[in-house]
């Protein structure tokens, strides 16, 4: 679902040592952490929900969605606010780092394994100079399951 | 194209069409004589408009079935038809499966609507036809409708004239800002659309392109040509009429239509529609009676525009989750809004000023306005309940027929509103209390001419307002609740226990069918049975915040009442706290609020099995800890002062010892030296919880204020949380989730233990006891007062003679078995009546101290298994153990040890273990009474002794308590008893050589081997004090064998 013909636009984040991104498209805003409310009962990876301008928002935790650990609550961690079509979710991860445009031929398909996490969550990695930028399928990661 | 949404827009209005048809249906169906021909005729119209733009949408089917109806329906208001119950049964049904095609418009095609049409033909004479297919022309002489002669000439009835109208979708319509409904429903005010449809290929799809899309209709009307030409902006040869009649100009006509240039290029000769012979129900009138054009109002009536109706919801399923809303209501938000940019332009400014005086008055403002546009907001989901009414007619019509009841439905309220998301879950139970009526409530007609009621029963429903409530009352005249079957029902299924049973009211019993589990339906008839009981309705109703009532007088009839609030979106909450989390309890689920005094604690909270219960006026309440319900470590609470959060070491809410014999030095400091039980905080506080079936008490840290909360939804991750019922953000802004007080007992497995709701039984509360019954022994020693001393210890029963009494200085004896058997008078040892004179007396003998003891009696009453707890305050003194009651009767416990002790000269207490050699000991039973008689048997006689109410509290004394030498067990306690107890002592590496003897009334061959599996040492009958005594001797002196 790429925009364009020639480029993608990329927000990229860390969730502990990996550098991930989403498509500008699919990002609505990104909000620093504030207070989250636990929901007990609920899986392990969703956080809890906050207040986002009167609307009321579930939290998941990244690091505990791809399985390496919560994130630090730290006054790096971001809220990332994605919208899936039905409803809007945040994703909390350990830190943005930046915006930028990345030439669709470095795309490529994404190993089973990405560092130790489940190339499941990724649809695409690319590579960015010397890191690798792991492009993250939304849907799957937003899954009920 | 806009297909999809005009076809939406079809479908709605015909749905709603079909609706009111139902309704006007079953109106003409219940008058007599002939058809109220006004109703009848907008019957027609609706069908007509259906007709009319299914063919536009190529819904062959649901044009055909249409149709046909049409025509029946114009037979009756040319009264050739008298519309009786036939005749409307096959409209109905017809209707019916019309109904079921525009729900389903895509699946309609392959619908068989055979079965209907061969209905509707069957009510109707069959009368000569002239069916000859003719074909109607377009302007190049293609054929564009084919239909019946008779047809025609019908349509052209009353002087009307036929045209063929050809317009295009995109020059016409689209161009003009107008939908083809618009048109169609254009036409029908001034004629009758005879057909309709698209130009289409071979699968139906519409033919043409971006710029031409043609659409044909056939159109009768009495307006000339050229009124009909202005009316549709056509233009010859766009517009011709059929055939070239003479009062027209056919020439001129024939003239134009050759000349004319086919202003459709490239458009595909429309198929020949061979649907239209396939019309064998089809009769047209023989000889039309009257000018139905003349005699109705129709061609001029004008079709209301959707929009200005009433508040309505669209019920088709693609259509609700959207709504319709009153053009007033949508006026008052854009007014609000705009007042709202006013006041906070106003508040911006005045807060720059500082004026605190201004910006009160901003504030004030702005809190109307907000309040203003709140419920204005909230009215637009406001709904009428005739949504819900509308098919109850229908149903009870039906229902009765199946049942050959005769049954009238009077409704009343059908415009109360209320908000969408209650409307639409109320139809379910409302269906099924209705249901319950004409099923169960209402008797045959000859059972109520017999009984002097009219053979016509009736239900009535009604709905208005009461103190910011809306109240739907469902009440019917029929047979009344039986209240006998109620109480005879709940005996079987055991729901209840006759006691109880015994002392309900009426009304209590009555309530009763809301039990799970109920049913008084001897049979399960189809219409409402199968299991969904009333429990289910009031669930469903307590949901929605609503209650429940029920009414009934034997013999003349029920009303069912429910209250329910008007709106679901702002609810009045009570809010809570457990350790730093807040939480909201809707206030419509809240009973009452309990605060228990730390040291009231310890007698109202109790434990049944695994389930905490408290005590509230009489009768059991099932606890949660709110903490257990979330799963929050036990661990911690806030503490009250800093609001720090401190581990807590307290393992029990009802064990309120704490370890203080382990507290340091500094942390007893700390205390302050005051007992920790009776400091404020740890008061429990406790919510009361209604949830729907039963109540149960939520342990929470804190209560806080009542609040009114918007409810916000949770998103999808949570769906699988049933303790929640949403979400609302705090005056902080902080989420707060809204607890589902019903999810919660879900959650938890909690069930009403028939520990609840009902009224307070002292017998049934100590029935959930679990002590072992003993056996008691009864006995009246004077008239007026009776004893009771454990059958275990006693001996036997020996008939003394008065005149065998010896009676040396106060004391009585007499010769026994070659030896003399000291005989004790209670009346000299405990404040009690003396015996009376009596020729002879019963000497209940036993044993003390290796000697035995005669206790006279001056009748014995009765030998009685008991497991009654014994009162030890009211009648405690000397030789006097506690009382309980027997038989209605207050009984006194006789403390037999010390009755030989203080009767019996000579007789010394053994003497109290050498100093040093006391011994800890854990004394483990239920009985309060029983552990205490123990362990003061214990102490004594010189040794240390702690007590544990179970095994689990045993188990963890053990653990924590060092030094403890052995253990004295009843065998029955909940929890973990005796047997469990021993076995546990026993696996653990540091305990296993622990002596554990066990107390208890259980005997015989088969308990004793299951105590000595179990690991028992010993086992020694309960009161029995020496044995006790002895036993310590035995193991601890002695060691274990």
């Amino acid at each position: 679902m790429s925009n364009g013909e020639d480029s993608m636009e990329l927000t990229v984040f860390t969730v502990g040592d990996l550098l991930c991104a989403v498509e500008n498209s699919e990002v609505r805003e990104i909000s620093g952490l504030r207070h989250v409310t636990p929901v007990h009962h609920a899986a392990p990876h969703v956080r809890g929900v906050v207040n986002l301008r009167g609307q009321i928002m579930t939290v998941m935790d990244l690091g505990v969605r791809l399985g390496m650990g919560p994130v630090p609550d730290d006054r790096k961690s971001r809220i990332l606010v994605v919208c899936t079509g039905e409803e809007d979710v945040g994703l909390l991860v350990d830190g943005v780092e930046d915006v930028l445009s990345a030439p669709s031929r470095d795309v490529e398909t994404p190993p089973s394994n990405v560092r130790g996490v489940s190339g499941a969550f990724f649809r695409a990695v690319l590579k960015n100079g010397d890191d690798l930028v792991s492009i993250m399928d939304l849907g799957r990661v937003l899954a009920d399951d | 194209m806009e297909n999809d949404e005009t076809l939406q827009m079809f479908l709605e209005e015909a749905h709603d069409h079909l609706r009111d048809i139902e309704s006007d249906l079953l109106g003409i169906e219940t008058e007599t004589g002939p058809a109220d021909l006004e109703r009848v005729n907008k019957v027609f119209r609706g069908i007509h408009s259906i007709k009319g733009a299914a063919g536009f949408f190529g819904l062959n089917r649901i044009k055909e079935l249409s149709h046909s109806m049409e025509n029946l329906l114009n037979r009756i208001r040319n009264l050739e038809i008298l519309p009786n119950r036939r005749v409307s049964e096959a409209l109905l049904r017809s209707a019916d499966v019309l109904s079921a095609m525009v729900e389903d418009p895509h699946g309609s095609e392959s619908v068989d609507i055979e079965p209907s049409l061969v209905l509707l033909g069957g009510v109707q004479e069959p009368v000569a036809r002239d069916t000859t297919p003719t074909q109607i022309l377009d302007e190049m002489g293609l054929p564009v409708f084919i239909l019946p002669a008779d047809e025609l000439n019908l349509a052209r009835k009353g002087g009307k004239h036929l045209f063929v109208l050809h317009f295009d979708m995109v020059s016409d319509l689209d161009g003009k800002g107008k939908t083809p409904l618009d048109v169609l429903h254009d036409l029908e005010r001034t004629g009758l659309i005879v057909d309709a449809k698209l130009s289409q290929d071979t699968r139906g799809n519409p033919v043409g392109s971006a710029r031409s899309l043609p659409f044909h209709v056939l159109y009768a009307t009495v307006l000339d040509l050229e009124m009909t030409s202005l009316l549709t902006g056509l233009e010859p040869p766009r517009i011709h009429p059929h055939p070239a009649v003479p009062e027209k100009r056919p020439v001129e006509h024939a003239a134009v239509v050759a000349a004319g240039a086919p202003r459709q290029a490239g458009r595909k000769p429309p198929k020949a529609d061979a649907a239209k012979a396939s019309k064998k129900a089809e009769s047209a009138p023989s000889i039309p009676a009257a000018d139905p054009v003349a005699k109705s109002a129709d061609p001029s009536e004008a079709h209301q525009a959707p929009t200005t109706d009433s508040v309505r919801t669209s019920p088709a399923p693609s259509a609700s989750s959207s709504l319709r809303v009153n053009v007033k209501v949508l006026d008052r938000l854009m007014t609000l809004a705009g007042e709202l940019v006013l006041s906070r332009n106003q508040m911006v400014q005045k807060v720059s000023s500082r004026s605190l005086a201004d910006i009160q008055a901003s504030s004030q403002s702005l809190s109307l306005i907000i309040s203003e546009l709140q419920e204005a907001v909230m009215s637009t989901r406001m709904q009428p309940l005739s949504i819900v009414f509308g098919k109850f007619q229908r149903l009870v019509r039906d229902l009765s027929a199946e049942v050959g009841k005769e049954i009238r439905l009077e409704v009343e309220g059908e415009d109360v509103e209320l908000d969408k998301t209650v409307i639409e879950s109320i139809g379910d139970p409302l269906t099924h209390l209705i249901r319950n009526s004409v099923d169960h409530g209402i008797e045959l007609p000859d059972i109520r001419e017999r009984n002097g009621k009219p053979r016509l029963a009736v239900i009535r429903l009604h709905a208005f307002h009461e103190a910011g409530k809306v109240v739907i009352a469902v009440s019917d005249d029929g047979r009344g609740i039986d209240t006998g079957a109620v109480r005879e029902k709940a005996l079987a299924q055991q729901l209840m226990d006759p006691q109880t049973l015994s002392k309900m009211t009426e009304k209590e019993l009555i309530n009763l069918i809301f039990l799970p589990g109920f049913s008084t339906a001897k049979k399960v008839t189809d219409i409402s049975g199968r299991g969904v009981g009333m429990d289910v309705v009031k669930t469903n109703f307590t949901r929605l915040g609503g209650v429940i009532d029920v009414e009934s007088k034997g013999g003349k009839g029920t009303t069912i009442r429910v209250k329910l609030p008007l709106t679901l979106a702002i609810i009045p909450s009570l809010m809570v706290s457990v350790q730093d989390e807040t939480y909201a309890v809707p206030q419509v689920n809240l009973v009452e609020l309990v605060r228990i005094p730390a040291r009231e604690v310890r007698n109202r909270v109790e434990r049944i099995g695994d389930a905490l219960v408290m005590r509230l006026r009489g009768r059991l309440l099932p606890l949660l800890r709110l903490s257990d319900v979330l799963g929050l470590e036990k661990k911690a609470f806030a503490d009250p002062k800093t609001g720090e959060i401190k581990p807590d070491r307290r393992r029990l809410v009802e064990d309120r010892r704490g370890p203080v014999d382990r507290e340091t030095p500094e942390e007893r400091e700390r205390r302050g030296n005051a007992d920790r039980r009776y400091h404020s905080s740890s008061a429990v506080n406790i919510a009361v919880l209604n949830s729907g079936a039963f109540q149960y008490g939520l342990v929470v840290d804190r209560l806080h204020e009542s609040e009114e909360i918007v409810v916000k939804p949770l998103g999808r991750h949570f769906h699988g949380c049933q303790c929640y019922a949403g979400a609302t953000i705090l005056g902080d802004g902080r989420v707060s989730l809204i607890l589902d007080v019903v999810g919660i007992t879900r959650h938890m497995d909690l069930r009403d233990a028939g520990v609840g709701d009902r009224p307070p039984d002292e017998e049934a509360r100590k029935r959930q006891k679990l002590h072992d019954a003993q056996s008691m022994l009864l006995f009246r020693v004077a008239d007026q007062e009776q004893f009771a001393v454990p059958l275990a210890l006693v001996l036997r029963l020996e008939v003394v003679g008065k005149a065998s009494i010896e009676d040396i200085g106060g004391r009585r004896s007499t010769q026994y078995r070659g030896g003399t058997l000291p005989l004790l008078d209670l009346s000299g040892i405990s404040r009690v009546q003396p015996l009376p004179d009596q020729e002879s007396f019963f000497a209940i003998v036993y044993s003390v101290g290796g000697r035995e003891v005669g206790l006279l009696a001056s009748q014995i009453v009765d030998i009685v298994e008991s497991n009654e707890d014994f009162d030890e305050t009211t009648f405690r003194q000397p030789g006097i153990l506690g009382s309980t009651i027997f038989q209605s009767h207050t009984t006194l416990l006789v403390d037999l040890y010390e009755a030989a002790r203080s009767g019996v000269p000579g007789f010394a207490k053994p003497a109290p273990v050498a100093r040093g050699k006391g011994r800890r000991i854990l004394v483990v039973d239920d009985s309060p009474f029983y552990r205490r008689q123990i362990a003061g048997f214990l102490r004594e006689s010189g040794h240390e002794v702690h007590e544990a109410e179970n095994g689990d509290d045993a188990f963890s004394k053990l653990e924590t308590i060092s030094g403890i030498d052995m253990v004295m067990t009843d065998i029955e306690m909940p929890v973990m008893d005796g047997l469990e107890l021993a076995r546990r002592i026993r696996s653990h590496q540091g305990m296993k050589n622990l002596a554990v003897v066990a107390v208890s009334s259980l005997s015989g061959e088969e308990a004793m081997r299951r105590g000595r599996d179990a690991g028992l040492d010993g086992y020694i009958v309960k009161l029995d004090r020496e044995k006790i005594l002895e036993s310590v001797e035995k193991f601890l002196v002695h060691g274990r064998c």
